[in-house]
């Protein structure tokens, strides 16, 4: 090491006689005196498009959300749904038909005219199959939408039409209570089909033909390393945030962002792991760590229909025998959220007191009862598969595997499959059998639907947890009608009282965000639902 | 080029000066001790290379861990002379392709000339029209993808066997692609020039048949560059190895070996400096120590080098 | 010379052939989609919509066909992971940025490994020559993502001026820590194979002659040492290329550097199969044309060499 420390000194010495260090950092366009710069990371591996009917989320939507905006859009601070580009819309009591009226002089980015015939356009595009849209799903509760995306159907026979300049009418298929969440997502985005007729999938590339509606709008992208953006002069509305937003895109955000941010390269950087460590014991940085919730729960899925796991005590021997509050503390330094229940905390109808606990002694007595005492009898090659892409999911599926043998004395195997393999064997799960495999759930939006309904329902079954349980399904389905905000709870509960009973789910950690955030940073917030960066909303006072 | 000579004098001659070289008499020792080490890990070894200890993680080195432990409370010293067996599997494997596939090869194909020479000094064209790291990428993801559900029997096998070697099959497998390319060119070089010689002439007039006369007239006079190839294939196998594991495409956890816990010393290197630095010293200095003997073997195989 | 170098290029084009044909058949028989579904899992009627339109549907054996038709007109396809971009131009964006990184590290690599290198010679079995060595094996002794690591923190956070990532053409103090990290391997290699090939040349005896003669120590080196010495180390040069590709995959990705590696190993992991293919066919052609120029300059060089 001293060797290789010599080495360098003596070519940075010769190399230092040759060039010159220059002190800008930052790939952004030279700044005048008083304009203020929000420098964020971002990953360079997902954003593959910038194309919002295109995008499938993750990497690259904190982009689009601030350079576009849809009919409505989320509070990042409040989660509630707040007028965009409508000024208001209106149900119908039979909740199938939504009209929207837009605000008067709506704008894009170059001046013209924004009208609801360009939301018509953006909607019908992004469910074309032609279009290749990777979320074309999230319009098909639009009446026509499903048809027409499969190629059943066509453009016409689908539910949006503009009637006007300022008004947009919207036919359901059936009533959903949460499409607003989806008309706030981005594939409803509109966008302009000049620039795309004319310059297809080029059209995202350069600041000319990459139209936008939202508070900022692009001044350059260049794939892989950096995006800029600068405010909007056309947008409707106030915004005094930064004028400029530069990301710079990492391969690993985790590794290399700190580095970045201590060395004085960026205004927020992304902790995990021994990072957040010592990020604890630094007497500058400790006062610079922002930990905000996510709504999401990381779980271990049993195959509840495959011996050992088609004992319930089995699933809720190991359920207890998983020291999930060390796990995130010691092994992962706390990045996350402490397990507490199988749904995250915030969704109606969950209830910490309805989870199973960390209980060893009770443990290893269910585990007695299920007739493997000790570990005696107990299937050999029971298998833990999880995508060995991450550092942290080998770690976590190691401590886990010492905690099961030292409490329980079973054995199990670790399975690390390649991503995508993974993501392949996961799917075929539907009618496999398997023993256990990691995955997550993050909210789209705050509803238990978003997550009993649709992940846990027996019909549904998400994760082919193949867990069947005709009492919690009729309870479920009871709480999709019910409009009684207080009843709904009530009957959520009971149904999530079952589900961590029966544990077909083991929860290991709840999402969270651990950020380090400059202190002339100020209303850099994540709303705990898909939430992102809203430059508009930050301050930058340097 | 070296001589032609009959093999007795060489080797003692070789021994004599290798031997006078200290850098790779150090360097063999710390060879053999680093085979003992790993034949004899589970009683070197202070404690089990799997057992964790939630309350003492990250710990700096002290008397009870002299190396410290992870993330997960186990010994880095343990986990270390565990890995060796790892890295030095890896070693092996690299020399015994290179032996029993690359000398063969390129005797063959220098020896019997025309169609053979064409077919494999062509196949070896081909595989080296892939970096090398690539092409190990390439079959591990291939392996490791298909093995995860063996469809038939072939596959259930060679899933069996990768169980067996801890989920480095498809490392042996990319070695095997790419370690004998350079060896069998150098051999099949050597015997180019070799076989117009008097001595090949003379023990064909006395009727020797080809393959007495590959080995035991020509093989010998090749082996000088082939152990020298070898032994410094032997650090680029390992570097390898760590990289692989960097990516993931390693060994199967629990399992440690240098390059995972290079791997993860490089992800906590700022909070945790010992989880990299140990590893990274103990495989530089194999690296090296493998580099100075091979240096050494050159030397002292050389007869023409001046000693002074 | 002629029929040689025309009879090699010919045969360059069934070699690309095999290599794209092997790649073509272990990519698609890896199972995987393109789509990315790691987070949550697309309906099976987006999948099919979406394999329907890049004709991922079709037969192997006619997406073979298109492919290599349409790579034969010049259009290497869509890529599945980057919309906005196809094949040629994300190839044409990124080769240009890891060809000028090569380059500036094989120059760093030349220029401070072949003095010292000489400089070991000259002063062979003298402290200078061991410290030497010991330099230059260091460079041998870490991988390539553990050099770039310790770079960036010594260079960037330490001594703090060097950025710690991204890219701004090769003139740009960006590209130290990449140069340094990728060279100092190559570095090594060359710097001991001119010491070891000078020092064969340096006994021999036409140096002796010129000695007496009583020509300077300098002369002897400069004029006709190295000359001779240089041709084992043009037969390295094949062989520091793959490094440094190889040291450049690992370097762009941790340092951000957006050059074609980097897109290589995305590509398998994402199971991108027309920018894998695309990459292959630059590389697989890159590297047949350098082996090429290497062997026909290695005949240049040493007229003892002749070739069928």
């Amino acid at each position: 090491m001293r060797k290789l420390a010599a080495l360098s000194l003596l070519v940075l010495l010769t190399v230092a006689a040759c060039t010159s260090p220059t002190s800008s950092a930052t790939p952004s366009p030279s700044l005048a005196a008083k304009k203020t710069t929000l420098r964020l990371p971002e990953a360079a591996k997902i954003v593959n498009t910038m194309d919002p009917g295109i995008s499938s989320g993750g990497a690259g939507l904190e982009e689009i959300q601030n350079m576009f905006e849809g009919l409505a859009y989320v509070d990042q601070v409040t989660g509630e749904i707040k007028p965009g580009q409508a000024e208001k819309w209106t149900i119908s009591p039979d909740g199938i038909t939504y009209t929207f009226n837009l605000r008067a002089g709506l704008k894009w980015s170059d001046g013209q005219a924004l009208k609801a015939s360009d939301f018509e356009y953006a909607w019908k595009r992004a469910t074309d199959p032609a279009t290749k849209s990777r979320y074309a799903q999230t319009l098909w509760p639009v009446k026509g939408a499903e048809a027409f995306g499969t190629g059943k159907g066509t453009a016409e026979g689908m539910g949006v039409k503009a009637t006007d300049d300022r008004t947009l009418v919207v036919t359901l298929e059936r009533p959903a209570p949460f499409f607003m969440h989806l008309v706030a997502t981005w594939t409803a985005y509109p966008v302009r089909k000049d620039t795309i007729d004319k310059n297809a999938e080029k059209w995202t590339l350069t600041k000319d033909t990459y139209i936008s509606n939202g508070h900022y709008r692009l001044v350059e992208w260049k794939p892989e390393q950096s995006m800029t953006v600068e405010k909007n002069p056309n947008y409707w509305g106030e915004n005094n945030g930064p004028d400029t937003i530069v990301w710079t895109l990492f391969d690993d955000q985790a590794a290399k962002s700190p580095v970045a941010y201590e060395a004085g390269e960026l205004d927020r950087a992304v902790l995990v792991g021994a990072d957040i460590t010592r990020a604890k014991a630094d007497p500058v940085l400790s006062k610079e760590i922002k930990k905000f919730e996510r709504q999401g729960s990381q779980w271990i899925i049993l195959d509840t229909t495959n011996p050992p796991f088609n004992n319930v005590k089995v699933r809720q021997a190991l359920s207890m025998a998983t020291d999930a509050k060390r796990l995130n503390e010691v092994v992962l330094k706390d990045a996350y959220f402490n397990a507490v229940s199988i749904v995250a905390p915030g969704i109606p109808g969950q209830k910490t007191a309805n989870a199973l606990g960390y209980d060893v002694a009770k443990a290893k007595q269910l585990l007695s009862e299920a007739g493997y005492a000790d570990g005696k009898n107990w299937p050999a090659n029971v298998k833990f598969t999880f995508a060995s892409g991450g550092a942290e999911t080998k770690a976590i599926a190691e401590a886990i595997q010492g905690m099961w043998k030292s409490a329980l004395g079973i054995d199990i195997v670790l399975e690390p499959m390649e991503d995508k393999a993974f993501d392949n064997w996961r799917t075929t799960r539907k009618d496999q059998p398997f023993h256990m495999y990691v995955s997550g759930w993050g909210s789209d939006y705050e509803d238990p639907n978003n997550w009993y309904n649709l992940l846990f329902d027996s019909k549904a079954d998400f994760f082919y947890a193949h867990w069947k349980n005709p009492e919690f399904d009729s309870l479920v389905a009871s709480g999709l009608k019910e409009n009684d905000a207080a009843k709904r709870k009530t009957i959520y509960e009971s149904a999530d009282k079952i589900l961590n009973a029966e544990a077909p789910y083991i929860t290991y950690y709840h999402w969270a965000r651990f950020d380090l955030i400059k202190p002339y940073i100020q209303g850099l917030n994540h709303y705990r639902v898909l939430g992102r960066v809203q430059g508009y909303l930050v301050r930058v006072n340097k | 080029m070296p001589l032609a000579r009959r093999p007795t004098g060489l080797w003692r001659d070789a021994w004599h000066r290798l031997t006078r070289n200290r850098a790779a008499v150090v360097s063999l020792v710390f060879v053999i001790l680093l085979v003992f080490v790993a034949l004899f890990a589970n009683l070197v070894a202070p404690y089990a290379f799997e057992r964790q200890d939630l309350e003492s993680t990250d710990l700096g080195p002290s008397a009870g861990h002299l190396f410290g432990t992870d993330l997960l409370g186990r010994d880095e010293l343990s986990r270390m002379v565990y890995g060796s067996r790892i890295s030095l599997a890896v070693a092996l494997v690299d020399v015994l392709i290179v032996v029993l596939i690359g000398v063969p090869l390129g005797l063959a194909a220098g020896f019997f000339g025309k169609w053979l020479d064409t077919l494999v000094m062509r196949t070896v064209d081909v595989l080296l029209a892939f970096p090398s790291l690539l092409l190990v990428i390439v079959v591990i993801t291939y392996l490791r993808a298909v093995l995860d559900q063996p469809t038939g029997p072939v596959l259930a096998v060679i899933g069996g066997l990768d169980n067996l070697t801890g989920g480095l099959l498809g490392v042996f497998i990319a070695l095997g692609l790419v370690s004998w390319l350079t060896v069998a060119r150098l051999v099949r070089g050597q015997v180019l020039s070799l076989k117009e010689k008097e001595f090949v002439e003379a023990a064909r007039m006395v009727g020797a048949s080809n393959l007495r006369i590959m080995a035991r007239h020509l093989l010998p006079n090749t082996l000088a560059p082939v152990i020298v190839a070898a032994t410094f294939g032997i650090p680029g196998a390992i570097a390898t190895e760590a990289g692989l594991s960097f990516l993931g495409l390693g060994v199967r956890p629990p399992l440690p070996s240098w390059g995972i816990l290079i791997a993860e010393g490089v992800r906590n290197m700022r909070a945790f400096p010992h989880e990299l630095l140990f590893p990274a010293v103990v495989l530089a200095v194999t690296l090296i120590c493998f580099n100075f003997l091979g240096d050494g073997l050159r030397d002292a195989l050389d007869p023409k080098l001046k000693v002074d | 010379m002629t029929t040689f170098i025309v009879r090699r290029v010919l045969w360059m084009i069934p070699s690309l052939l095999v290599v794209f044909t092997l790649t073509f058949v272990v990519v698609h028989a890896t199972p995987g989609s393109p789509w990315d579904e790691s987070e949550k899992p697309l309906p099976e009627a987006v999948k099919q919509n979406l394999a329907k339109q890049y004709h991922l549907d079709d037969p192997l054996p006619k997406q073979y066909a298109d492919y290599l038709i349409n790579a034969l007109h010049g259009d290497l396809g869509p890529s599945y992971r980057s919309v906005e971009r196809s094949v040629s131009e994300i190839i044409a964006a990124t080769l240009p940025v890891s060809a000028q990184l090569g380059l500036a590290s094989m120059l760093f690599a030349l220029l401070v490994g072949i003095p010292l290198g000489t400089l070991a010679a000259v002063k062979h079995n003298s402290w200078i020559d061991y410290v030497a060595s010991l330099i230059t094996v260091s460079g041998l002794a870490t991988p390539p993502f553990v050099r770039v690591s310790l770079l960036v923190v010594a260079l960037s956070l330490g001594v703090a001026w060097l950025p710690t990532g991204g890219w701004n053409g090769i003139w740009d103090v960006r590209a130290i820590i990449p140069t340094l990290a990728i060279g100092l391997g190559p570095a090594a290699i060359l710097a001991r194979y001119t010491r070891s090939s000078l020092l064969e040349v340096l006994g021999q005896d036409f140096i002796r002659t010129a000695r007496a003669k009583g020509l300077q120590e300098v002369m002897i080196v400069i004029r006709h040492a190295m000359k001779n010495a240089l041709i084992p180390v043009l037969t390295v040069a094949g062989v520091t290329l793959s490094n440094v590709i190889t040291g450049a995959f690992f370097v762009e990705r941790i340092y951000g550097v957006p050059g074609i590696g980097r897109q290589f190993v995305d590509s398998v992991t994402g199971r991108d199969y027309p920018l894998l293919l695309g990459i292959v066919l630059i590389f697989a052609i890159l590297i047949s044309v350098v082996n090429l120029l290497t062997d026909i300059s290695y005949g240049y060089a040493d007229p003892r060499i002749r070739y069928r």
